[in-house]
């Protein structure tokens, strides 16, 4: 039974592999110029800059939320649906998704009206994949956790389920879809990054935005410029996490099942931040009074669509969506099919031995990143967990760091190491670790303070200690987390790629071997086949590695070594 | 005429490629007026029993019939109360008892009227804007119950109302309940609570029906007609107290020796 599960489960995402690739060769399209948007830089633009990056990112936030509630929602209440959405879930998220931006780029260029609309549309899709996923997952989880009694009484009281959506499922989403957008805006902040300063052969592609401001002033040798702007984009992200971010998640736990008594007493908002929303409310009344003097009488009430969303005509909906959706998918497979021959004449044993030697060079930066981001991080975790003082002091701090997004630093870094020998081996090696570090501490030291009290007591009265207790007690205990933080920080990493082994500074391209590097290049040289061929061997590779290497480990460590709560 | 009454109910669960029996053969009939309590061994499948009754579980065979009507969904005349609460953490109190109101679509004025006068009923005065997790077990329990009784039902269902809470609250709580039940303020025509504490059930009902486990099957049904308020040191307390504890042991113990033949 478990068994034929797990090949269905295996089948759907192999195919939805298959298709997401068949996508991008269908959609790939040539001759199309790119122009960078960015003239000359002055301090003046900073603010306009700043908002346009602002806007970019919310407007991906609402479409990945809107998006993510319905995917989710869809999944958790159907088992039917949940056997097909969950492992296509599962894939999205795993697979490098800037691996796949070049061709997104062209092929939003290639759509829209106007090719800085089509730039515009290219980087809010790639924000949007990089927050909908987690979003969706947490949508989906709720859903289905949503304890039993709860869900009896719901449905006794209403029978209906006229108000299910806003009373239950709405209400029950909300602490965790707080806790993963926070994660989901802080992840989109480094693809918003990327987005900007990211380049496809020799022609920049480069949208007014912080990040393009920080690449630009590097590039121009304008270093106090540069500096600026990484200084203006820290302190949006911290004024977003204190004024928006903690009162949305202080006010979240409202809608959780239980609080422990301890818990609710940690003051996260701070009072400036409440004064300031006060302000804010007041300001909102007044002119709510004003409005409501000339009296609008809302269009959209909540009869109206109800009267409109009746059964029959949901139905219809419901059965055109599927019927477009089977459409598709059969337009791609066809395309696909079609494409096959060509493909095959096409395919070179030169592009494959290409791919996997930067395949290779690839893997080796990030398996250099990693030894180095986790030989310090473990130490300093352990340390932050044996003086309670010292975490309370930094904790702060590195709960704010890994929010400004690394790659925002790449135009500084390159600035400072590519006069060197190997220095953008470097610069693409620091990219990638200052992307995996933060994460792995915050997991690692967080699987390490939940270590229940009574064990910690009892290997201390017993004298159990030092490279002992370390053995026995403090990587036993970490060990789920640390494979969590590893898991996650090395899809990160397949991301960081894309960018970290490929971009212009000035007019000039920089590059090393890797298939973050070859991704670019043959797409900008129209190599269609080397393009498809790296594509399809990174996600090939990072998809097994997932599914048959971490997975199973995983799966392994969590059993033995899980804290019974 | 029965109330409620329930025809050859059969329920049957999967169990690891198994189907297991829960709920073997059940013909019950209960009549205006009675507060019935069902007693068992755990895992008898009393709770199940009362999901039914209330149309939460449809049976794999067998009918409900409820005031001459064959019970097919959710039963509008009922109304529950759960071990475990059930309360929603993201609505206060006044907001927990008047959603099923909201529901058929009553207006706010009319929800809060009734919302006030059960909040009284039940001594929740003074607590119509707490949410559920700033109040005590028991407080929560009589949400619980002013959420069931503001639908106005004729018939209660009880799934261990007072398992879930300390004994000195439960004690309270079982008296309240019982002079709501005398005094007729409310439109209650029957109560129907499943138990494990046989003392709580001779205390507080008319009838009590006695379950077997593995399958489940009604064993026995006993008449209580002690006056109220009953005292627990009686001797005809302590008398039903026996027969009904050994009605219940003994359906467990021949059940043991069964099993490994």
């Amino acid at each position: 039974m478990k068994g034929s599960n797990k090949l269905i489960n295996l089948t759907i995402q192999i195919t939805s592999i298959l298709l997401l690739l068949g996508l991008v060769y269908i959609f790939y399209k040539r001759q199309i110029t790119i122009h960078g948007y960015i003239s000359t830089l002055t301090i003046k633009q900073l603010p306009f800059y700043a908002i346009r990056s602002l806007i970019r990112m919310t407007s991906a936030y609402l479409l990945s939320l809107f998006f993510s509630f319905i995917y989710g929602f869809l999944a958790a209440t159907s088992k039917k649906r949940e056997a097909i959405m969950l492992p296509i879930l599962d894939i999205l998220q795993s697979i490098p998704i800037l691996g796949f931006f070049p061709a997104a780029v062209y092929f939003f260029v290639s759509i829209a009206p106007n090719k800085m609309l089509g730039a515009e549309f290219a980087a809010i899709f790639l924000i949007f994949t990089s927050q909908a996923w987690n979003i969706a997952f947490s949508v989906y989880e709720s859903i289905s956790m949503i304890p039993q009694d709860v869900t009896e009484a719901y449905n006794l009281f209403d029978p209906d389920g006229n108000l299910k959506l806003f009373r239950l499922y709405i209400p029950a989403t909300i602490p965790k879809l707080v806790y993963n957008s926070i994660l989901s805006w802080t992840n989109g902040w480094f693809f918003l990054v990327a987005s900007e300063i990211f380049a496809i052969g020799t022609e920049s592609f480069r949208l007014p935005g912080i990040g393009s401001f920080i690449m630009e002033a590097a590039s121009q040798s304008k270093i106090s410029l540069m500096f600026l702007g990484v200084l203006v984009l820290a302190i949006v992200i911290i004024f977003l996490d204190l004024f928006i971010w903690k009162p949305i998640s202080h006010w979240s736990r409202r809608f959780t099942y239980s609080v422990s008594p301890g818990e609710e007493e940690t003051k996260e908002v701070w009072d400036v931040v409440i004064i300031f929303w006060e302000a804010i409310g007041k300001l909102l009344k007044f002119i709510l009074k004003f409005i409501q003097k000339i009296r609008l009488k809302p269009v959209l009430s909540f009869k109206f669509i109800k009267r409109f969303w009746q059964r029959r005509i949901s139905n219809i909906v419901r059965k055109a969506l599927l019927v477009i959706l089977i459409g598709f998918v059969l337009f791609v497979i066809v395309n696909i099919a079609k494409a096959i021959p060509s493909i095959i004449l096409k395919l070179k044993l030169s592009d494959f031995l290409i791919s996997f030697k930067a395949l290779l060079y690839s893997f080796l930066r990030i398996l250099i990143s990693y030894i180095i981001a986790f030989s310090w991080t473990f130490p300093t975790a352990i340390f932050l967990f044996r003086h309670p003082r010292a975490a309370r002091f930094i904790s702060p701090i590195i709960q704010i760091l890994p929010s400004i997004p690394a790659i925002a630093f790449f135009p500084l870094i390159l600035y400072f190491l590519l006069p060197f020998k190997n220095g953008m081996n470097m610069a693409a090696i620091i990219v990638i670790l200052s992307g995996m570090q933060w994460y792995l501490l915050f997991t690692i030291y967080g699987g390490l303070k939940a270590i229940p009290e009574d064990l910690q007591e009892f290997t201390e009265s017993f004298g159990v200690k030092g490279m002992l207790r370390l053995k026995r007690l403090l990587l036993p205990a970490a060990l789920p987390s640390i494979m969590t933080g590893t898991i996650t920080a090395v899809g990160g990493a397949w991301n960081a790629l894309v960018v970290a082994e490929y971009t212009t500074l000035g007019n000039k391209a920089v590059s090393v071997t890797g298939i973050g590097s070859i991704l670019n290049t043959s797409i900008a040289s129209n190599n269609q086949s080397l393009f498809i061929v790296s594509l399809f061997i990174m996600v090939a590779a990072v998809f097994s590695m997932n599914h048959f290497v971490y997975r199973p480990l995983y799966d392994k460590i969590l059993d033995r070594y899980r804290m019974e709560s | 005429m029965a109330l409620l009454e329930l025809k050859n109910i059969y329920q049957t669960f999967p169990l690891k490629d198994k189907e297991i029996v829960v709920l073997n053969n059940i013909n019950l009939s209960v009549s205006e007026g009675e507060y019935v309590s069902l007693v068992g061994p755990s895992g008898c499948g009393k709770s199940t029993l009362l999901r039914i009754v209330a149309g939460l579980i449809k049976p794999t065979s067998g009918e409900v019939w409820f005031n001459g009507d064959k019970i097919q969904n959710v039963n509008p005349y009922t109304s529950f109360v759960f071990q475990t609460f059930g309360l929603l953490p993201w609505l206060d109190v006044t907001e927990n008892i008047t959603l099923g109101l909201e529901a058929k679509g009553i207006n706010l004025k009319e929800r809060l009227r009734k919302a006030f006068k059960y909040v009284d009923l039940v001594g929740l005065e003074g607590f119509e804007e707490a949410y559920p997790r700033e109040l005590s077990g028991g407080m929560k329990q009589r949400v619980g119950i002013a959420r069931a009784l503001v639908m106005e039902p004729t018939l209660l269902l009880m799934d261990e109302p007072f398992t879930a809470l300390d004994v000195f609250t439960a004690e309270n709580l079982r008296g309240e309940i019982i002079k709501l039940w005398i005094s007729g303020k409310l439109s209650l025509k029957c109560i129907f609570m499943v138990t494990h504490n046989i003392e709580e059930a001779i205390f507080l009902s008319d009838r009590i029906v006695i379950m077997s486990a593995h399958p489940g099957e009604i064993i026995g049904d006993v008449k209580i007609d002690l006056p109220r308020p009953r005292d627990r040191e009686s001797e005809d307390f302590n008398k039903l107290y026996d027969k009904i504890y050994s009605m219940v042991i003994s359906s467990t113990v021949i059940n043991k020796e069964v099993k490994p033949v």
